[in-house]
């Protein structure tokens, strides 16, 4: 993979409308509703209220996204980074087929 | 939750979560499909992201972190 300059940034959303508010970060982005990237949207089960993004965007741009997504409330102030967001993933075998135990 | 709205299902396999009316995965055609699961995950452009490369993901679409 290139060398990418991801940030990762935390969504409140109203709540239980995490995973709405996700697919409709998707529709916008898919449809280019927004000349805005994101690449990926984390929702964690952990995290109540909260959705992750990823992007090469700035903050700023991440709040314009979040103006035209119902049920997004704010973006956290600051950054998270892949190293917290990594401990919500968890990772599918990269074999498949083995059974486990 | 009563009135909750039908629940997608997830591929057991590669966990790309389904419509609720799918039996079979579209993906890659497994029909190990489970209705437990939790986390979600949206990729968008898997050239571009990270989690994707960590989740050893190459198409864009919806994901379940966690499936029973
Ligand atoms: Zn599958």
């Amino acid at each position: 993979m290139t060398e990418v300059d991801n940030h990762y940034y935390a969504i409140k959303t109203t709540s239980k409308q995490e995973r709405a508010v996700a697919d409709s970060i998707f529709r916008t982005i898919e449809r280019r509703l927004l000349d805005i990237k994101v690449h990926s949207v984390i929702v964690p089960e952990e995290l109540k209220g909260y959705v992750i993004v990823e992007s090469p965007e700035s903050h700023s741009r991440i709040q314009e996204l979040v103006e035209s997504i119902p049920s997004a409330r704010s973006v956290v102030p600051g950054e998270t980074s892949l190293e917290e967001v990594q401990h919500y993933l968890v990772p599918k075998p990269v074999v498949s087929g083995i059974e486990e135990g | 939750m009563a009135a909750r709205k039908k629940v997608d299902h997830v591929c057991r396999k590669c966990h790309r979560v389904l419509d609720a009316d799918k039996e079979a995965c579209i993906i890659c055609g497994d029909s190990s499909l489970s209705t437990d699961w939790q986390g979600y995950l949206i990729i968008i452009d898997p050239k571009r992201s990270e989690i994707a490369e960590k989740m050893n993901i190459d198409l864009p679409g919806r994901y379940a972190l966690k499936v029973r």
